[in-house]
């Protein structure tokens, strides 16, 4: 998987704009629409008027639905915003990289445990050289066993993110549009 | 039914939904621009179901393209056919004046 939350948020903020001027252009054009009223009368004008309040109902459910996905989008940019900017890793090698990680932290526990063995008690000098050794590994086991803890989490939080995307996308229905028979406002009147 | 057309209006009228409706393609297209673009920039598990989405979308900007350019049509037609019935009736009233 891989997510560039920057980029996606500009994107999402060109969109965004994109949206405010179709609305914009939709206002206008039924504006206009609404203005035939009162230029055409006929049996066909009334008909026509009428689809265009059912078309304008149809316009405004898309423009929700769309609002819908850039709300889903919102929600995608916000969370993984909290992961970090460019994410990038392969979720298949989630279990192998604990393990590996697990691996090098019994290495350093036998090796502190080993320290810990060692009867010093005949080289005093040595003993602080050798116990300032084991600190250091003590505090190498507790940084790679922190670095585990925060990626554990990372994956968590990943997971969690894509589970409630899955669920909010499938919340999303486009509906379909009925396209107008022209020939119902045409011809003799 | 009293019918009635104003033709000096209804053309003002054809040019602005003209305009407008030019201005909504457009528009649909810097959408669907936006929407195929922010593709780019994650692969997710989730990432089919955006594309699906984009489909539908974009299915659904083809149909409203074209009753948006429908309304364009309709108003045309509608003026040709009145000028072209005012036409006739100046020709009939002619012919019945030879």
């Amino acid at each position: 998987m891989q997510v560039q939350v920057s980029n996606l948020k500009h994107q999402l903020t060109l969109l965004l704009q994109a949206l405010e001027t179709y609305e914009k252009d939709v206002r206008d054009l039924y504006h206009e629409l609404n203005q035939v009223e009162s230029i055409w009368h006929d049996a066909h004008s009334e008909k026509f008027l009428e689809e265009i309040k059912n078309d304008r109902l149809d316009v405004e459910i898309m423009q929700e639905e769309l609002k819908e996905i850039t709300g889903v989008y919102n929600y995608f940019i916000k969370r993984y915003e909290e992961i970090g900017d460019k994410i990038s890793f392969d979720l298949e090698l989630k279990n192998r990289t604990t393990q590996k990680i697990d691996s090098v932290l019994l290495t350093l526990q036998k090796t502190i445990r080993l320290y810990q063995n060692l009867d010093l008690s005949f080289c005093i000098e040595e003993k602080k050289y050798l116990d300032n050794e084991q600190q250091i590994l003590i505090d190498d086991f507790n940084a790679i066993k922190s670095i585990k803890d925060v990626f554990k989490a990372k994956i968590k939080t990943i997971e969690e993110i894509e589970q409630n995307l899955k669920l909010k996308l499938s919340r999303i229905q486009i509906q379909y549009v009925k396209e107008n028979d022209l020939n119902d406002y045409l011809g003799e009147i | 039914m009293e019918s009635f057309i104003n033709n000096e209006q209804l053309e003002l009228s054809i040019k602005k939904v003209r305009m407008y409706k030019n201005a909504l393609d457009l528009d649909l297209e810097e959408i669907e621009k936006y929407m195929r673009e922010l593709l780019y920039f994650f692969d997710t598990k989730n990432k089919k179901s955006f594309e699906n989405l984009n489909l539908e979308i974009k299915n659904k900007n083809r149909t409203i393209n074209r009753i948006n350019y429908g309304y364009q049509v309709v108003l045309e037609k509608t003026l040709t056919h009145y000028n072209d019935t005012a036409s006739n009736v100046v020709k009939s009233f002619e012919q019945i004046g030879k």
